[in-house]
């Protein structure tokens, strides 16, 4: 009997006594369903079970202190984006504090992962680490540790990270008293535990290692960050909403065109974009010039002031006002106002060219701007050779187009923003010689 | 080996939902009949005597309704026997009695040929070339959903092998092992067979989480790889130059033995006693309650009490159902009986009508009630006295003060809490008197719930 008893118990467990079991019969349903709409397949388990951590503790909440308000809009489990490359549930709130849970094994005593990003990035530390076990198989959870964030560092400070990002602290260091972290989200005023400030200038450090990203980014092919980057490039990654987005979008994209939008969006996140909204009102001069655009005087002075103009600007005021008639004349609806600001700059790749950007606001649209750009050779006696325009904004690669030399002939793209979009110009020639600009702005001061 | 007499004895559960063991005499006749050699021995083969029932009860043969007797009088013996077990194991700590799980799983006097009977389910799929039928019966045992709901109620749960390799990561597997007293070549290994068992196991799971379980008799979520599973391991790891080095074929049975290998160390490691640490309580000073806290104290304290019980009484009944009103009715009955009237637990399980008494303590929680009261009771002193002083003005002052208020109030609780313990705890339970369960007696006499 002996025997027989040990066989049929020995994968029978204990749950400890002291922890409160939380049903989760009920959260199983639409924690499956978040997980299935992401669209990694090697994540869904992973968001799968922070859902359920999440749920776990809101129920805890909710039969223990109703009075206390639990904000999850923000919470990374909910924004694929986050979940997918960060295992923890954080950006979330409890009252005034800041929460991150920490979903593990509900019945063994195994080490907890902490993702070092929710420690060592301010963007996303907490004031309390709370470690959620979650068995789905048997449709229970508990909360089984927590840790303030003051202690939290502390034990830090003896640890190394291992390779996978994660710091690894057995479950005794944490505090199981877990009602503690009831009577303080209850009775304490957030000031009381500090946390880090977020750096100003987070792109300095993507900057640094820009280069590498668009190098490397494109090689994940599905695989976590930490088996492709370095922890500083991975820093820049994940403290980069955009570059998340980036990563997240390429899990089931075509590689060629999310890589060409990468070597945009990176040169977005980096320079220091010109903002035009400016050009309208008196600063023109000072910006324009230091970025090399030369400004074309208004088509409502050109009248008052034709006399003074000199000859050679006189040909780009002339160029400039077939092209824009030749393109208004093709696109009835395109009603470029007089108010316009006109620029141009001449580049060279390969062959002399000229790149033309007329913007203007949109007053039915509060907020609203246009950038339209155009691209010709400068003179008509070069050879035949090929030419690409392309713009981006910090989503997508919003158009791409193919001048090929010859009759005096041209390209243009328009687009249309408010003052959230940041537009990026490329000319890369047929030998793959790239010239980009820094990215247009539009903000009313 | 066995015993003769489990293929002719049937157990049951008479009309009194008692377990009732009886001698089949056709059965006796026939087992002593077809297995002469056998009956009179202390222990029989049971793989030999199974194999020929199985062949019997599967085939047209004459002797199958008679070895479906035999069969299904040695399943209801394994299901006792398992149910005994449990019980030796578990009762004391866990209130987890044999009585509670022997209707459960065995049939009754009427319904033996029922689809519905777990006996019909195990001889359905029992396969005597695959494993032997004890083992097999005490598999589908554990994965009954009733079994597994009545043990999850007292505390007890089963953790399988495929639910730890599943729940494991590659990085928590390489910790595990190199804690271990491991060769590099014997972690790469495991790593590796890790690996492709993740591969292979891991992305056909979603369609599990799904739908609800097949059957109430299967309700595994994890269950133990497939042939076809295990085939496509092995053909990974044969082709690996690292796992097989001299290119030696790896059998489908190599692979389920190794991971079961692997799971048991990832157990072992995982399920060893947390040491408890020993707080160290020198640092809670003795001071009493601020003057300025002696005042309002029980005001406060009665209005804690009101939110607490409220929330309770609310969070049972959230649901709307009738169910939930009757039970969150019976949840002050329950509360009022035991800090009123010094009822004992186990007589106000019998009096309310509950099936044993941990499931009133899952309702009551006392503990948790007590805990919570004496936070809400911080809560509110400390808006209380805020307001006295105009601390709140201050945010560094608050903050001592929240923590001087906290560490005295805490004490003053604690004693409470104690000693409503104590009170609950003596076996012949005297009116509670401590400030506490007045506080929450009053309540109760005055809520319009529990007087309706």
């Amino acid at each position: 009997m002996d025997n027989f008893i040990s066989d049929l118990t020995n994968d029978l467990f204990e749950v400890d006594n002291n922890l409160e079991i939380i049903n989760l019969e009920e959260q199983l349903q639409p924690a499956f369903l978040i997980s299935e709409k992401s669209n990694n397949p090697l994540i869904k388990w992973q968001v799968y079970f922070q859902c359920l951590a999440l749920f776990a503790f809101e129920e805890w909440l909710q039969e223990r202190e109703p009075r206390l308000t639990l904000d999850k809009e923000n919470s990374s489990t909910l924004q694929y984006q986050y979940a997918n490359l960060i295992d923890a549930v954080f950006n979330l709130k409890v009252g005034n504090f800041k929460v991150c849970l920490i979903p593990c094994m509900l019945l063994t005593n195994e080490e907890v992962a902490i993702p070092r990003a929710v420690i060592d990035l301010p963007e996303y530390t907490a004031h309390f680490y709370v470690v959620i076990g979650v068995d789905e198989e048997l449709e229970i959870a508990a909360v089984k540790g927590l840790l303030r964030y003051d202690q939290l560092i502390n034990i830090k400070a003896e640890l190394e990270p291992e390779a996978d990002w994660n710091y690894y602290i057995p479950l005794l260091q944490f505090n199981q008293e877990v009602d503690e972290l009831l009577l303080y989200l209850q009775c304490l005023a957030p000031t009381a535990i500090l946390l880090p400030e977020i750096p100003v200038s987070r792109r300095d450090i993507l900057r640094k290692v820009q280069t590498s990203l668009l190098n490397l980014l494109p090689q994940l092919n599905n695989r976590p960050l930490w088996e492709v980057l370095t922890w500083e490039q991975g820093k820049a990654v994940l403290t980069t909403p955009l570059l998340l987005n980036w990563v997240y979008q390429s899990i089931n994209q075509n590689a060629a065109t999310l890589t060409k939008h990468l070597s945009d969006l990176l040169e977005i996140l980096s320079q220091q974009a010109v903002n035009v909204g400016l050009w309208f009102v008196n600063q023109i001069d000072d910006t324009v010039q230091t970025l090399s655009w030369q400004l074309i005087p208004a088509a409502s002075e050109l009248r008052s002031t034709s006399s003074m103009i000199q000859s050679d600007t006189s040909n780009y005021i002339e160029e400039l006002e077939i092209i824009l008639r030749d393109i208004q004349f093709q696109e009835q609806q395109l009603d470029i106002p007089l108010t316009a600001i006109r620029v141009y700059q001449d580049i060279r790749l390969n062959q002399l060219l000229r790149l033309y950007a007329v913007i203007w606001s949109l007053p039915e649209a509060e907020n609203g701007w246009n950038l339209l750009l155009i691209l010709k050779a400068s003179n008509d006696n070069q050879s035949a050779s090929s030419f690409r325009l392309r713009v981006s904004d910090q989503i997508e690669v919003l158009d791409e187009q193919e001048l090929i030399i010859s009759n005096n002939n041209y390209i243009y793209t328009q687009v249309e923003g408010d003052e959230s979009d940041k537009f990026i110009a490329t000319v890369i020639s047929g030998t793959g010689e790239t010239q980009t600009f820094p990215p247009f702005e539009f903000i009313r001061e | 080996m066995g015993i003769a007499s489990k293929y002719w004895k049937l157990a049951r559960i008479d009309s009194f939902s008692r377990c009732k063991s009886e001698v089949l005499e056709a059965a006796k006749n026939f087992f002593d009949e077809q297995f002469p050699e056998q009956a009179h021995q202390k222990e029989v083969s049971d793989r030999n005597i199974q194999c020929q029932l199985m062949q019997w009860y599967q085939s047209s043969d004459p002797r199958g309704e008679m070895a479906e007797k035999c069969l299904r009088c040695f399943i209801s013996n394994v299901l006792k026997e398992s149910c005994i077990a449990l019980e030796q194991k578990f009762g004391e700590r866990h209130y987890l009695y044999s009585a509670q799980l022997l209707p459960l799983v065995l049939d009754t006097a009427h319904n033996n040929q029922d689809s519905e009977s777990l006996t019909t389910h195990i001889l359905s799929t029992f396969n005597p070339n695959k494993s032997n039928l004890s083992t097999w019966v005490t598999i589908i045992f554990k994965s009954c959903s009733a079994v597994k709901q009545s043990l999850k109620e007292h505390g007890i749960v089963q953790l399988t092998d495929w639910t730890i390799l599943r729940y494991t990561t590659h990085t928590r597997l390489k910790r595990v092992l190199s804690s271990l007293q491991l060769t590099s070549t014997e972690i790469a290994k495991a790593v590796k067979l890790f690996d492709s068992f993740h591969k292979v196991y891991c992305t056909q799971l979603s369609k599990h989480r799904k739908a609800k379980p097949d059957s109430k008799f299967n309700t595994t979520k994890y269950p133990q790889p497939t042939r076809e599973q295990l085939n496509q391991i092995a053909e990974i790891l044969s082709g690996d130059i690292d796992y097989s080095p001299l290119r030696k074929i790896i059998s489908p049975e190599e692979v389920l033995e190794e991971l079961q290998k692997l799971a048991y160390i990832l157990r072992e490691t995982w399920t060893q006693p947390q040491q408890v640490v020993e707080k160290n309580n020198d640092e809670k000073k003795t001071s009493k309650l601020p003057d300025f806290c002696i005042e309002p104290f029980n005001n406060c304290l009665h209005e804690s009490v009101k939110q607490v019980v409220q929330t309770r009484f609310d969070y049972i009944q959230r649901k709307g159902t009738v169910k939930g009103k009757e039970q969150a009715k019976r949840y002050l009955q329950a509360l009022h009986l035991f800090h009123c009237n010094g009822v004992g637990l186990k007589n106000i399980a019998a009096q309310l009508g509950f099936t044993d008494q941990p499931h009133l303590s899952r309702l009551l929680k006392l503990k948790i009630l007590r805990k919570d009261i004496g936070r809400n009771l911080i809560s509110n002193l400390k808006k209380y006295v805020a307001e006295l002083s105009g601390y709140s003005q201050n945010p560094d002052k608050l903050v001592e003060l929240d923590t001087r208020i906290q560490s005295l109030f805490g004490e003053e609780i604690d004693e409470l809490i104690k000693d409503a313990e104590k009170e609950a705890k003596n076996g012949y339970r005297l009116v509670m008197n401590s400030k506490l369960a007045r506080s929450i007696c009053q309540f109760i006499n005055k809520c319009p719930h529990f007087n309706n």
